[in-house]
């Protein structure tokens, strides 16, 4: 029986938040799959502060999984995907970890393991990717990312991937949390894959959740893999610097004819859109400042409340 | 029936440093083990540390009361002692309640040493903020045990193996005590059964310790040739501790999260795998978990990752064996840490006292109350 088994210890860290009705179902088929096919593994729920019913769910559901490692953690607010996922990798032990950006299992669990097997031909970071999964904003940013970026590989919507410990141990020797860790894993050197899939169309809408936190993570990434943000900043800045030079001959020629009272809309429009341009360079300045002060102090980036490990 | 000046409960360290105290000062002495011999359980089964106060940073009266009977102990029991390694503390830079900085700090303020060594040099990147040299030991239990017992020897203490104990008595100015083939009294007893404690307090009548019960198993391992003289212990959270094992030549391994593999919060210890072990073990009366047939499965797959995950790839280990034990810990020392020895005199005249320590250098703490004014 053991013969047929992955030799490797597998972690498997799922992120979850506001997922009440997604959470035990997920675990039970991703536990079932991981008995069957692996000798040594552990579960990783990560909780992202939800406020409905997802933790007792999960406990009762991680008490029900015979002869499996469960771990718990649950963060102390609700601090968005990225956070949530480096505090569940940095606990997890296992050669090869299995990232889940939700618990909604909109495939077939053999696919967990046709990802994992990928990796035997020598890709280190293996993702699984939803076809039909084509939400605007999303094609948007990823557009914009992948033409600017020049990353190694092209990043899109993902919904798990499993990535092996040389990975992991390669983000940690930058010495820095991984802020984006798709655009990360895509740009750090090692051999990447992607396995496309049709998911099941009924769940599609499920598995968005925590906006803002994914808003602030794209404006973040494109600032720190792209020069998007620069160029339109020089952009903005030239646009107002031309501006600014009409109204200065403007001014003189308004001046030299003395029809100064005829202006006065021309003048509002180019105040409001001069400031309109001051504040969208600021917001520009700020987001860059953030990230540099982030990166410049290395905080603890997550915040834990609890860990709790249930096994049976 | 036998009569003593004072009977002593368990033949561990505790038991049997209290039997050779006692007999020093004249008192005549029967220990009462309920194991075929001494030393079988927590005294032999444990990470064989003998603490310097490095564990406990969230607790600095812990600690120093540790040091203080570091350099005592160590020379006393010498001659089971190793010392000739590095015994590396280390930081985890995630997930730790204690950062490089502040274990500093903590070691400065408890006067205990810690050098500065490159965290790369030991762990893999990014894994560990800090790493220190520092001064800790080993023991030795099988050494420590045959002194015990030839100095023993020496004396007219009497030690019994075997003894299943089945009642505790008050009988005027003595305690009376049963079991199956015999009976003694004495005006003094001694409780040192460790994880029997309670069972004990129960037969005599008196309020039990609050405890968790911890199921717990060491790990020793066979390491390669440039890790003998190396202990790791990563700290202050979820990590673990790969360091030599008495003189065994082995190291043994501990995690904080893998080691206690079931947890009883009962008074005395319930857990389901006494339903499997054919009776040896009951929740009235504790067996020997490293003998038990129904004992867990080793959590090696999980320990071992875990110190591979931190250690650099040129430390090996490889499993060599596991030992159980079952682990009382006090209810109390969760938040801090600490672990304090606890010494309760449940009654004078006679006298009922009991100890509880999860560590042995603070078995010096028993002199006050054994002494005979």
């Amino acid at each position: 029986m053991n013969d047929h088994k992955e030799e490797s210890f597998v972690s498997a860290i799922v992120y979850l938040h506001d997922h009440q009705d997604f959470a035990a179902p997920f675990l039970h088929r991703l536990a079932g799959l991981l008995r069957e096919h692996f000798l040594n593994y552990e579960i990783i729920c990560v909780d992202d502060g939800s406020t409905d019913d997802t933790l007792p769910r999960l406990r009762q559901a991680a008490r029900e999984a015979e002869g499996c490692m469960v771990s718990i953690v649950k963060l102390n607010s609700c601090q968005g995907y990225e956070a949530a996922m480096n505090a569940g990798t940095d606990l997890a032990i296992g050669d090869y970890l299995f990232e889940f950006d939700s618990p909604v299992m909109d495939y077939d669990p053999a696919l967990i393991l046709q990802v994992y097997r990928k990796t035997g031909e020598g890709y280190d970071i293996v993702s699984a990717s939803n076809r039909l999964y084509k939400r605007a904003s999303s094609r948007l940013f990823y557009n914009i990312f992948n033409k600017n970026a020049k990353l190694q590989y092209a990043i899109g919507s993902e919904s798990f991937r499993v990535v092996s410990r040389r990975a992991v141990n390669k983000a940690a020797s930058l010495g820095r949390s991984v802020r984006y860790r798709k655009a990360f894993y895509a740009n750090c050197g090692l051999k990447t894959c992607r396995i496309s899939y049709d998911g099941d169309r009924a769940l599609l809408r499920s598995r968005d959740s925590n906006a803002g936190h994914r808003a602030d993570t794209a404006a973040a990434s494109l600032i720190l893999f792209t020069d998007v943000a620069y160029k339109a900043s020089i952009g903005i800045a030239l646009f107002m610097m031309l501006a600014t030079v009409f109204m200065a001959v403007y001014a003189l020629v308004v001046f030299i004819s003395r029809r100064a009272i005829e202006g006065f809309t021309t003048t509002m429009l180019v105040m409001t859109g001069s400031f309109f341009g001051v504040f969208a360079l600021m917001a520009v300045i700020i987001k860059y400042l953030s990230v540099i002060v982030e990166m410049v102090f290395e905080k603890q980036e997550y915040r834990v409340e609890s860990v709790e490990k249930i096994s049976k | 029936m036998k009569r003593c000046d004072k009977i002593i409960i368990g033949a561990g360290l505790y038991g049997l440093y209290a039997a050779l105290f006692c007999a020093r000062q004249g008192d005549s002495v029967l220990v009462l083990e309920c194991e075929e011999g001494p030393f079988r359980r927590a005294t032999y089964v444990n990470q064989a540390r003998v603490h310097m106060g490095y564990h406990y940073p969230r607790s600095l009266s812990t600690a120093l009361k540790s040091k203080g009977y570091f350099d005592r102990f160590v020379r006393d029991y010498d001659f089971c002692i190793l010392k000739d390694f590095h015994q590396i503390y280390a930081t985890g830079a995630r997930y730790s309640w204690t950062s490089a900085e502040q274990f500093r700090r903590f070691c400065r303020n408890a006067e205990i040493r810690c050098e500065d060594l490159a965290p790369s040099r030991y762990f893999k990147p990014g894994l560990c903020d800090g790493a220190f040299l520092t001064k800790e030991y080993t023991y030795d239990a099988a050494i420590l045990r045959d002194y015990f017992l030839e100095q023993l020897g020496q004396t007219d203490v009497e030690l019994r193996y075997g003894v299943k104990l089945s009642g505790i008595r008050r009988e005027g100015d003595c305690w009376e005590l049963d079991w199956g083939e015999g009976r003694a009294r004495a005006p003094f007893v001694l409780n040192a059964a460790y994880a029997g404690v309670n069972q004990i307090q129960r037969m005599a009548g008196f309020e039990p310790f609050r405890i968790k019960y911890e199921l717990c198993e060491i790990i020793l391992c066979d390491v390669s040739e440039n890790f003998r003289e190396i202990g790791f212990t990563v700290m202050d959270g979820p990590f673990f501790s790969i360091m030599p094992f008495g003189r065994t030549g082995l190291h043994s391994l501990t995690s904080v999260t893998f080691t206690p593999h079931m947890t009883s919060y009962d008074s005395e210890p319930v857990f389901p795998c006494q339903s499997r072990d054919g009776n040896l073990c009951v929740p009235g009366r504790l067996g020997n978990c490293n003998d038990c047939p129904a004992r867990p499965e080793s959590a090696w797959p999980y320990m071992s990752s875990l110190a591979r995950k931190y250690l650099r790839e040129e430390y090996a280990f490889r499993y060599a064996g596991s030992l159980f034990s079952m682990k009382p810990i006090l209810m109390a020392s969760e938040v801090d840490d600490s672990r304090p020895t606890v010494i309760r005199e449940n009654s004078r005249e006679p006298a009922f006292v009991s100890v509880l320590s999860g560590k042995i250098n603070t078995v010096y703490d028993l002199d006050e109350v054994l002494r005979n004014e």
